[in-house]
Formats: C-alpha cells, structure tokens, sequence
C-alpha cells in the first residue's frame, strides 16, 4: 500500500506555488490601477510638495532647496491670512445654508407628488449652469445703481449697499451666489437620500405616536438621512474651500482684499507672480485644511451616521 | 362589547377597488386572521384598522370607541410589520421605548441636550427604561437591549418589534405577517410563542398572512378574502370543513381540496366517470355544479371491489402520512393522503379504485356557493 501514501511534500510545494501564482496575478490585475494612481494623483501631489521646498519661479534659471522658508514667509504674509480668513467665513456661510436650503427643497418636493421632475430640474439649473456666463448676471443683479436688487429695496426705502463693491457686502455677496449655485446639487442628494428610507419607518412612528411632521422628521428621517448628510457637507466643504470662479470674474480679491479667498490667492502667486514654489506651498496648505476635515468627518462622524 | 370593529369598508385607489363592503367584527381578547392570496386586499384593511390608510366608505370601532377619524398615533394599537420596520439607529431597547417616550415625554423633554434639565423628565424616563427591560424580558431578549437592528438576527429583530408593539399594552394588536420573514424552523416555533403571548395578554389581534396553515393553526377565526371581498368569517374548523364558497375550500388546506365538475342529473344526483357520487342537492336538474373533496377523504378499495377507477401517477412520501398523485379515466387529477403503509399496493402506473363519503363531499354551485344537500345522504355513495 506504499504506492498511495500521501507525499506531503509535494502537496505543500504545490500549495506554495499556488499562492506565488496568486500574488503574481493580484499584482498584475492591479497594475493598471496602481500606475494610473501612482501617476495622475500621488506624483502630482509629491510635486508640489516638492515644489513648495524650493524657491522655484517659472521662467528664471536655478532651482535652490530652501527648506521651510516658504512655510515660514506664509505666516507672516498678510494676504495670505486674509485669504486664509476670508475662505473661512465664506465656508461657514455657504455649507449650513446650502445644505439645510437643499434638505429643506428635497423634503418640499418628496412631499409634493405633482411637478416633481419640474422643481427638481429648476433647482438643478444652477449646478448644470456655467457659474463664468451667470457671474455676469449676478454682477447686473448686484449692480448698486442699475440692479433690481437695488432697485427694489429704494422701493421700499432702504439705500441699497455697493454688493459686490464694499468691503462689508462682498464676501456675504459671494457667499450668497455660492449657495444659489450648491443648493440645487444637495437637493439632488438628499432627494436620493430620502428615496431610499423605507416608507413602513414612517408608517411605524406614526403608530408609535410620531404624530407631527416634526417628530416624524426627529424619528426617522434625520437619522436615517446622516449617511447622506454626512456626505453633503463634506461635499460643500470642499466646494466652499474650492471657490474661484465667482471671486475671478466679479471682484479678483477686491475691495482692498475683502474677497481674498485662497485659491485666488494661490493663482496670483503661482500664474500672475510665477513664484511657484511659494504657490505650491500655499497648495499643501490648502491640501492639508482639506485633509484634516476629511479626517474629522470620517473618523468622529462616520460611525455615528451608519448603524450597521 | 366590541374588541375591533371594521363595519362595511370600501377602499379603492383609482379605479382599482381593492376592498368592497368587508365586515370584520373582533370579540374583546379575540384572535381573528385575515388570510388570502396576495392583492386580496388583507393588509390594505389592517392598515385602515391602523389608521395608515382611509377607508372611502365604513367605520372603525375600537371598544366603544369610533376611531374611523383618528390619526394612527391618536389610535390605542400596536402594529407589527412584515420589515419590522425597526430604527436602525437606535438600541433594541430604545426601540421598544418608543412608544412610551412618544407619549408620556413631552416634545420638549425629548429633545436632546435641552430635555434633560426639564423638570421630572428623570423619573419618567426610569420608568419607561424599566417597563422597557420588562417588556424585554418577557419575550427574554433582555441580554440584546444595547444591540441596535443591524447586529441582530431575523429572529431577535422579529421579537424586538413584539416587544415594541406590547410595551404601551394597546387596546389591539396588529400583525402584518410577522412571520414571513423568518425560516421554516423558527416560523413554526414563533408561531405557537405568538399565541401564547396573545392569551397571556388576552389583547384583540388581527393578524393578516397568506400561510392558510398559519391561520388556522393560531386563530380563534379565519376571515378569508379573495379580490377584496370577505368570503367567510368562521372557526378554523369550520372554515376547513364547512367553507362557504369554492375559492374558500381551494385556499383553505394542504393540499389543496380535489375539484370535480359534474352536471345535475333528473334526480339532482352528481355523477363522476359514471358512478354516483351524491345525491339530494339543492339545485336545479341541469346545474353545473363542482364537488369538493378533501385528500384525505379519499379512501382506497380493494383490488376488485367496484369503485372510482384511477391510476396512480406519482408519490409523495411525508413521513407521517403518504400523498398519491391520481388520474381519473378522463384525465382528472385527484390528491389523495392516505396511510404511508399503503405505499407498497400504489405503485405509480397501478390502477385503484376510490370511495368517499357523500358527507364529505362539497358542493358548490356555477357561482362558487355551497349547495345545501338535503337529502339523508348514502353512507357509502360510490357505488353504482
């Protein structure tokens, strides 16, 4: 009966190349996906990082490492700060607006069985719009002599501010095209949210004794929402961080550095001033704020909001 | 007295009428199924019974009350629903709170932060935590209160929303096939828990399902509906033996009851493959009639003896007793459960000879009504 003993060698040898076999094959099916990662994300990304080390100006000769000295003339840049501070106070207007304005369209229009598809693609117009082209509408709207704006409130007797055009107006006037422009794309969000929340939920609350809107709302809809929620003010966030093209076509960081936002700001030092260096240093700043909040939503929020 | 009433509701949803004139009256502490196929309009009336839906025509009474008008929260019910329709972001314990939080707590002392310096909030919520834990462990899921839906099985989430439905002790019980979900095991074991529960409490319940097992093995009445109407409204065992209407006797057992057309001979006498089967129903010469007779009303003869002649198509074996698969001469399929040590005698292809009792034959006229049969019937009716 020799002849059939197990020869646990050789099966242990066949198990091992088996496994080699499949780490071979794991690589070579993530290739395409860890290149194409490697390159259009991590090397830009180390680039700059790299950049910001130096004291590098497009278009001059030379290339020097300077150490943190970027980092350190940030601190001191008054621009900078103001930038810093200004991007601040616009996310904090423009992310509770147009996320509780888009939760509070979505649940207008959950409500409402006809014209659903209407208000939807009304609300959606300013997301789909080019914020470049309706910038000049806005500037009209805003205008402090010729604006409806203006206009309407002489009618009713109260001066009406230079909106885009003083200090005190212009980051709340921005802020405000900003949340025209977000509202639309949260609502879509929290629509689909709302859609997928199991209607037996409501039906439960109500026999539970839910009998308000309000309470139904505090019971089942809220909560089954946070996934979604969660995922709309990071959204917001970033966009509020990210604003741009409604501070280069109305105001370039005007009046006096009242709409100095920071990528404004990293544009002027990296495309107007060249100095791409201090620019890339301005980008890991903006990077690193961005990641930070990330971090803080996922890790402190995310276990809070899904309840699997 | 009435536990639950549900006089003459009508309920359409455009022109698609889903309930015509159902009558449901439940006696105090009564236990009555709602059973039928799916969209004969079952859980349609528990949700009126609920108040989730509007009857356009009827009233809903509740002990003495009319409560037709009320909102489901203004309503003295429990409902248990076919999800669970469990918070998913609250604990099995908070869960079951619900309900008394939702009552006793005010909307101010509920809100978070704000609602705990509200002045006697902390005795309220101990005594709602308490009966909670008690509700909890009466159904002995006391050990999963800090466990929130998503790390429960089907079967803890299943009692959780018992325990959520029995926690305000209401005036009535509402069940939406509770059991669908759960496997064939656990069923049959909830089953008899769900009962014990109901008369321990003794709380009116209307329990909708499509399992017709399950209705009669757990009701004190079965109502059965088909395509929105209510056919019958009877004990289990009347229901099974006694069954109104045609649809009733097919819905009503497993498997499902033999149906033979026959015409009404001159003597109002019902014939199959000719042989008279009975004889003295109450209906004109000429009717189309259908007899009805049950599995196991069907006996087998001895070789020879003059009978029903069929052959054997195919067995079932189903441990305690034995299904055949039969044919009749015309090609009619007859069920027959019989005795499993039969088995040897019905080989398939074997030609047998059937009897059956005139008394326990069904009749029903062209419309699917029952026919009486008056007649003092012929105990053993196939002869010739």
């Amino acid at each position: 009966m020799a002849s059939i003993a197990v020869d646990t060698g050789t099966a242990r040898r066949a198990a091992r190349s088996a496994a080699r076999a499949e780490t071979l094959a794991a690589w070579r099916l993530s290739a395409p996906a860890v290149l194409l990662l490697a390159v259009l994300i991590l090397a830009p990304t180390l680039t700059v990082l790299g950049f910001s080390l130096t004291d590098y100006e497009l278009g001059y000769d030379g290339i020097r490492f300077i150490g943190l000295d970027n980092y350190a003339e940030l601190l001191g840049d008054r621009t900078f700060l103001i930038s810093l501070k200004n991007t601040a106070v616009y996310t904090a207007i423009v992310t509770p607006a147009s996320v509780l304005l888009g939760l509070g369209v979505a649940l207008l229009i959950q409500a409402e069985t006809r014209g659903r598809a209407f208000f939807r693609t009304v609300y959606f117009l300013p997301v789909a719009s080019l914020l470049v082209a309706m910038a000049t509408v806005w500037q009209y709207l805003l205008h402090p002599s010729i604006g409806p704006v203006n206009e309407m409130l002489r009618l009713v007797g109260l001066p009406g501010p230079n909106w885009l055009g003083g200090s005190g107006t212009v980051l709340l006037s921005l802020a405000l095209i900003g949340v025209w422009q977000s509202v639309g794309f949260n609502m879509v969000l929290f629509l689909a949210g709302l859609t997928a929340i199991p209607r037996e939920l409501y039906a439960a609350a109500e026999i539970d004794g839910a009998a308000s809107a309000w309470e139904r709302f505090r019971l089942v809809t809220w909560p089954m929402l946070g996934p979604t929620t969660l995922f709309v003010v990071t959204i917001s966030v970033v966009n509020a961080v990210k604003v741009f093209e409604t501070v280069g076509t109305l105001t370039q960081g005007g009046p006096n550095k009242a709409s100095e936002v920071l990528l404004w700001t990293i544009y002027q030092e990296g495309f107007v001033y060249l100095r791409v260096g201090y620019a890339s240093a301005m980008t890991v700043v903006f990077l690193a704020v961005l990641v930070v909040l990330m971090l803080v939503q996922y890790r402190v929020l995310d276990r809070r909001v899904h309840y699997t | 007295m009435t536990g639950l009433a549900l006089r003459r509701i009508s309920k359409a949803f455009g022109s698609n009428r889903i309930l015509q004139d159902v009558t449901v009256e439940a006696a105090p502490g009564e236990f009555i199924a709602l059973v039928g196929p799916s969209g004969c309009g079952k859980t349609t009336l528990l949700r009126i019974a609920a108040g989730l839906e509007h009857a356009d025509e009827g009233s809903v009474q509740l002990g003495d009350r009319d409560i037709t008008a009320l909102r489901p929260a203004a309503r003295d019910i429990a409902m248990v629903f076919q999800s669970y329709a469990l918070y998913p972001h609250l604990t099995a314990g908070q869960n079951i709170a619900v309900p008394l939080a939702m009552r006793r707590l005010s909307t101010a002392q509920r809100l978070p932060w704000i609602g705990a310096l509200m002045p006697g909030q902390r005795a309220l919520r101990a005594e709602i935590q308490a009966r909670a834990r008690e509700t909890a462990a009466s159904l002995k899921i006391d050990h999963l209160l800090d466990r929130k839906p998503g790390q429960m099985s089907g079967g803890q989430r299943q009692r959780v929303a018992l325990a959520r439905a029995l926690v305000r002790q209401p005036a009535a019980f509402l069940m939406d096939e509770p059991l669908s979900n759960l496997d064939a095991n656990l069923r049959v074991h909830t089953r008899g828990e769900i009962v014990e529960l109901h008369r321990r409490a003794g709380v009116t319940t209307l329990y909708v399902t499509h399992d017709q097992s399950e209705a009669l093995s757990m009701a004190d009445r079965v109502a059965v509906m088909m395509g929105g109407r209510l056919l019958q409204l009877d004990s289990p065992a009347r229901v099974y033996t006694d069954p109104a209407h045609v649809e009733v006797a097919q819905f009503i057992g497993s498997p499902r009851i033999n149906l033979l057309p026959a015409v009404l001979d001159d003597a109002r006498a019902a014939r199959i493959g000719g042989r008279m089967l009975v004889d003295g129903i109450e209906a004109a010469p000429g009717t189309a009639v259908t007899l009805g007779v049950r599995p196991e009303a069907l006996r087998f003869l001895m070789p020879g003896q003059p009978g029903l002649a069929a052959t054997v198509r195919r067995l079932e074996f189903l441990g305690s007793e034995l299904l055949a698969f039969l044919a009749l001469a015309d090609g009619t399929a007859l069920v027959a459960k019989t005795a499993p040590a039969l088995a040897a005698e019905l080989a398939p292809g074997a030609p047998v000879a059937l009897a059956v009792d005139a008394a326990d034959i069904l009749v029903f006229g062209p419309e699917g009504g029952r026919l009486p049969v008056s007649a003092a019937p012929l105990r053993i009716a196939a002869h010739g």
